[in-house]
């Protein structure tokens, strides 16, 4: 078993009109045995900037504190807020610093340009680049998250429509994930504000 | 293997180990402390390689105990819980240590806390948890039978000892802990070099209709 599945878990993010959103699971655990039913692995970075962090949840926590040192510092410095496309930059050369003793984690960026439209973003764990217009997807059930984003995704889908989508797409495929699961947190990121939703998934 | 369980409630948290030190069918000695008082209102039980658990638990105690003395400010849980997993985590892509741990504390302004850390520096806020073998069983009794209500410590008591006959017949030989407010409360550790020995563990049994409200 890969070292990116022993804790379990998965992050997928979709764009609509003028806005974008990030889902994940809630699962943490050890290899099959449930630790914690209550685990967050999508982080606010800005106001309209969430990353997501699938894989050994050590590397997901130290990400985490590295980015947001990584910004803190950005924000003294430049004196503004990053853009999704930099921070993207930043994320994946961070990675790729560690190229030859990696960080177990495969991050997922979701956030809104400072023009409004959305930019999604994946990457494995060396921080190459994929960037999309649709929907992106990562962790233990990628592939099954593949399948249903790709029969449920349809252009330019308002926040409540977008939801919707996100949240069947995601519950669909965790069914079918042992490691995955334990409920759903959503986040619509919009121009007006960020929305958050917990949905109950199959709790077994 | 070593078995930890810690249990939270609403004003005190709950720790019990056993106290077998063990290699392979060799059982070493059978009043090992596993459980570590960092200072106090913080416990951390660890369950691992005994070696690496040692070495890294005490290499924690003092540097919080180091930092309290230079800074005259106490760590509260979440900021040793923080230290611990930066300090595992920064050994484990040079010198891993093996230890596993539970860290169980009371801090003035946010009450009770507890911690599960594992030896892949894996943090993560817990109601309730356990190590070893016994978490295997005990997570899911405790997912069916831990209540928030539970907020009696008593009642605390009464569910560890309760729904796990296994505790309470290591207990004649082994230790449990408690973190209150303002001081240990140490469990009948009759063999424990620890100071304050209320009677027995027996005498804080309760009936398990005490949960029930």
């Amino acid at each position: 078993m890969s070292i990116l599945e022993y804790n379990g878990g998965c992050v997928v993010a979709m764009a609509g009109k003028n806005c974008v959103a990030i889902a994940s699971d809630k699962r943490l655990g050890v290899q099959l045995s449930t630790i914690a039913m209550d685990c967050n692995r999508v982080f606010r970075m800005t106001d309209s900037l969430y990353l997501g962090l699938t894989g050994l949840h050590s590397d997901v926590t130290t990400l985490h504190n590295l980015f947001n040192y990584k910004l803190n510092l950005y924000a003294m410095r430049e004196g503004r807020v990053i853009k999704p496309t930099t921070f993207a930059s930043l994320v994946s050369s961070t990675l790729y610093e560690k190229r030859f003793g990696p960080y177990f984690a495969e991050p997922v960026i979701a956030g809104l340009q400072p023009d409004g439209t959305p930019f999604l973003c994946a990457m494995d764990l060396l921080g190459a680049m994929a960037v999309a217009d649709d929907f992106v997807v990562s962790g233990t059930c990628a592939e099954s998250l593949f399948g249903t984003c790709e029969t449920f995704y349809r252009k330019d889908m308002n926040p409540d429509e977008l939801f919707e989508t996100l949240g069947q797409s995601l519950m669909a495929a965790l069914d079918r994930d042992c490691i995955s699961g334990w409920g759903v947190d959503v986040q619509i990121i919009t121009k007006e504000g960020v929305t958050t939703k917990s949905l109950k998934a199959r709790m077994d | 293997m070593d078995s930890l369980i810690a249990i939270s409630g609403r004003d005190f948290v709950l720790m019990a180990s056993d106290v077998t030190s063990a290699r392979s069918i060799v059982v070493m000695k059978e009043d090992m402390d596993k459980i570590m008082e960092l200072d106090e209102h913080k416990l951390l039980g660890f369950a691992g390689e005994p070696g690496d658990c040692t070495a890294f638990t005490e290499y924690i105690q003092k540097n919080v105990h180091l930092f309290a003395l230079r800074s005259g400010i106490t760590l509260d849980t979440h900021a040793v819980g923080n230290f611990t997993r930066n300090e595992l985590a920064v050994a484990l892509r040079k010198r891993p240590y093996n230890a596993n741990m539970l860290l169980a504390g009371y801090d003035e302004h946010v009450g009770p806390s507890l911690y599960y850390l594992d030896y892949l520096a894996t943090l993560h806020k817990m109601d309730f948890s356990a190590l070893g073998y016994a978490s295997f069983f005990v997570l899911s009794t405790l997912d069916r039978h831990w209540k928030k209500k539970c907020v009696v410590l008593a009642c605390g008591i009464s569910t560890l000892l309760s729904r796990f006959p296994a505790v309470t017949t290591q207990h004649s030989e082994g230790s449990s802990v408690i973190v209150f407010p303002g001081q240990f409360l140490t469990l009948c550790p009759c063999r424990s070099s620890r100071g304050c020995c209320p009677p027995c563990v027996s005498s804080f049994l309760v009936p398990v209709s005490w949960c029930a409200a």
